[in-house]
């Protein structure tokens, strides 16, 4: 029987983002780890389902409280604006555990941080939402046009971005290569 | 419900279950009927032996509270005009829309395998996950991808013949298919998967009484009807806004809407945490069913001599649909089920030498790890919280104040706040030479000074 499987991996990657990000929230978190693992490959292990406030994985929370419990990273709610994740004492020690793993999809890592790391949540939730409808509708049809990414985020949350900020999105999306042209 | 005419269902739990013509046209249908033959909790009579009830009363108490709480919630002027400013809805579209969510909650474990969730592991990889790049786990099929192809294939004909759905509603099967599996396409009405499955879902909600029930334990009990009347269509509450350089904020820069609590229902939703902490520790993780867990998974490979047919066509899913609780314990009492199979009939467990504390440190890692190499082949089982489908983590449930602010459940509730999620290890040897390897274990936490 071989070594026992910690996911060290999960543990690290959440210590990793609060040090590269610095202050970000739950929303924040989730989204990036959501482009590491669905756009990137990144084998996590995650499972994300598709909510009205975009993908979310149950699991990751959990993990972040562990993460948090091993003293990698602190998480403080503050009122009416949310949680805020930051690096904590043993940060290090936690990603050292996971060196391995972060050394191998460090590019990885760095590519979805410079891309997305400075975004605000809100911008996070629509262009994660862009990229799992562009996923899911490549296994049951063709590729999404723009008007039908615009139609799909409208009918997923009617009111809440303009076709001008939809549009945004989707053009970057498209210019990194994070959805298909 | 929509149809003329009513029938009652005698139940356990809320004493009766109200259904309609063509909610029992569902119901009788054949592959419906065989989740009488799928146990709720695999072989966890083996520690509790009243709890040996199945997937088809679970499916119709959550169908009934999925009705009760979108009664209570739709008849609040507040919650309404929620759903028509932030969704669009108007009030056809929210009758409608009641009756797909009690489909969708109907339906929703019909694509469960033989032992409910032991059978997920023997399901064949998707090749629509492999050309995306996931390996292992993640690129297997689930039993919500089953229940979605089933009730597509088999379940058309009794959805979208319906006369009365035809004539009022035009529900079809794809539409409850894709309400479980969370397709965009859905659009709105995406927001009702929130009510199967989220902090405050009906699907846990009847889990935890109807399991608590069955094997006669106290725990899993929560004031479910306190619970139901201040459940509240809210917010989520968003990260602090730091957008970056020129980004303007969307025109609702608020979240997205959920389901949570009202103010004066935070208690309930504590309680039903409280519940969910206790089953897990208590029933879904006990050391013993969880051996068994892993000793059905064993058989089912032996019987399987393979994995379940892919969820790809309707002959392959009338093969998947073929296998049920009833066929593999017949092949176990006929002997044909391997040495695992013979272990069950025998009560011949694996035996638990070792486990961490629930939520373990680094260095009780480091000593698990440490134990796991030094007894070798020894162990015939590592498990962890984490590897059971039904984990034990911090919930976030976002309360409704009473001032019109939201806040989540973990930051007005220190009990919840305390509460981290179940991360425990365990390890499994042969029960012939448990004892003797329990001594090995205590040798070595001996020495590391524990």
């Amino acid at each position: 029987m071989a070594s026992i499987e910690i996911p060290w991996e999960r543990y690290g990657t959440i210590a990793y983002i609060a040090e590269a990000v610095g202050s970000l929230g739950k929303t924040a978190l989730q989204k990036l780890v959501y482009f590491l693992q669905e756009w990137r490959r990144v084998p996590l292990g995650y499972s994300f389902d598709l909510y009205t406030y975009g993908p979310f994985s149950a699991d990751l929370m959990g993990d972040l409280d562990y993460t948090a419990f091993l003293g990698a990273v602190n998480v403080q709610y503050i009122i009416n604006g949310g949680y805020s994740i930051s690096s904590a004492e043993k940060n290090q020690e936690v990603r050292d555990r996971a060196s391995a793993f972060l050394t191998t999809y460090e590019a990885d890592f760095a590519e979805v941080v410079r891309l997305f790391g400075k975004c605000a949540a809100w911008q996070l939730e629509l262009r994660a939402t862009i990229h799992l409808a562009c996923q899911q509708m490549l296994s049951t049809m063709e590729p999404l046009s723009d008007e039908g990414i615009v139609d799909v985020i409208h009918s997923l949350k009617p009111g809440k971005f303009t076709d001008q900020q939809i549009k945004q999105a989707v053009d970057e999306l498209r210019e990194h290569h994070v959805i298909a042209n | 419900m929509s149809g003329d005419r009513y029938y009652e269902i005698r139940d356990p739990i809320y004493g009766f279950i109200t259904i309609d013509d063509w909610e029992r046209d569902i119901i009788n249908h054949e592959w419906f009927q065989r989740l009488r033959r799928i146990r709720q909790l695999a072989f966890t009579d083996m520690v509790y032996p009243g709890a040996s009830h199945t997937r088809l009363e679970h499916s119709l108490g959550v169908m009934h509270l999925a009705g009760r709480a979108y009664e209570i919630l739709t008849r609040n002027a507040k919650y309404v005009e929620r759903l028509q400013s932030e969704l669009g809805y108007r009030d056809e579209g929210i009758k409608r829309d009641r009756c797909l969510v009690r489909l969708a909650a109907l339906l929703h474990d019909i694509g469960h395998g033989p032992f409910s969730h032991v059978s997920e592991s023997l399901m064949r990889d998707d090749p629509e996950k492999l050309k995306i790049g996931k390996r292992g786990k993640d690129a297997k099929y689930t039993h919500e991808q089953y229940s979605a192809a089933i009730i597509k294939t088999f379940f058309k004909d009794v959805i979208n013949g319906n006369q009365t759905n035809a004539t009022n509603y035009g529900i079809t099967a794809d539409e409850v298919a894709d309400l479980l599996e969370g397709r965009p396409s859905l659009g709105r009405k995406l927001f009702w998967r929130s009510f199967l499955s989220s902090q405050v879902d009906v699907d846990r909600m009847d889990y935890l009484l109807r399991d608590s029930y069955h094997a006669g334990v106290q725990y899993g009990h929560y004031d479910l009807d306190r619970l139901l009347n201040t459940m509240a269509i809210t917010f989520t509450v968003p990260d602090k806004e730091v957008s970056r350089d020129n980004a303007e904020l969307p025109p609702a820069a608020s979240g997205g809407l959920t389901i949570g609590v009202e103010e004066g229902g935070w208690h309930a939703a504590e309680e039903l945490i409280l519940a969910r902490y206790a089953m897990f520790t208590q029933v879904y993780f006990h050391k013993t069913r969880r051996a068994y867990d892993h000793h059905m998974e064993q058989v089912l490979k032996h019987v399987l001599k393979g994995h379940f047919p892919a969820p790809d066509n309707e002959k392959h899913l009338k093969e998947f649909l073929a296998w049920d609780d009833w066929r593999v314990e017949g092949l176990m009492a006929t002997d044909k089920a391997g040495e695992h199979g013979s272990r069950i009939r025998k009560r011949n467990h694996y035996r638990e030498v070792f486990h961490t504390t629930e939520v373990p440190s680094t260095s009780e890692l480091d000593l698990l790890e440490k134990i796991k190499g030094a007894l070798g082949d020894t162990v015939k089982l590592e498990d962890a919280a984490d590897k059971s489908w039904y984990k034990y983590k911090k919930e976030e449930v976002v309360v409704d104040m009473e001032d019109g602010t939201r806040n989540v459940l973990s930051n007005i509730c220190s009990v919840v706040n305390a509460l981290i999620g179940v991360k425990q290890w365990r390890l499994y040897t042969d029960g012939s030479c448990a004892e003797e390897t329990k001594k090995r274990v205590e040798k070595i936490v001996g020495q590391e000074g524990r």
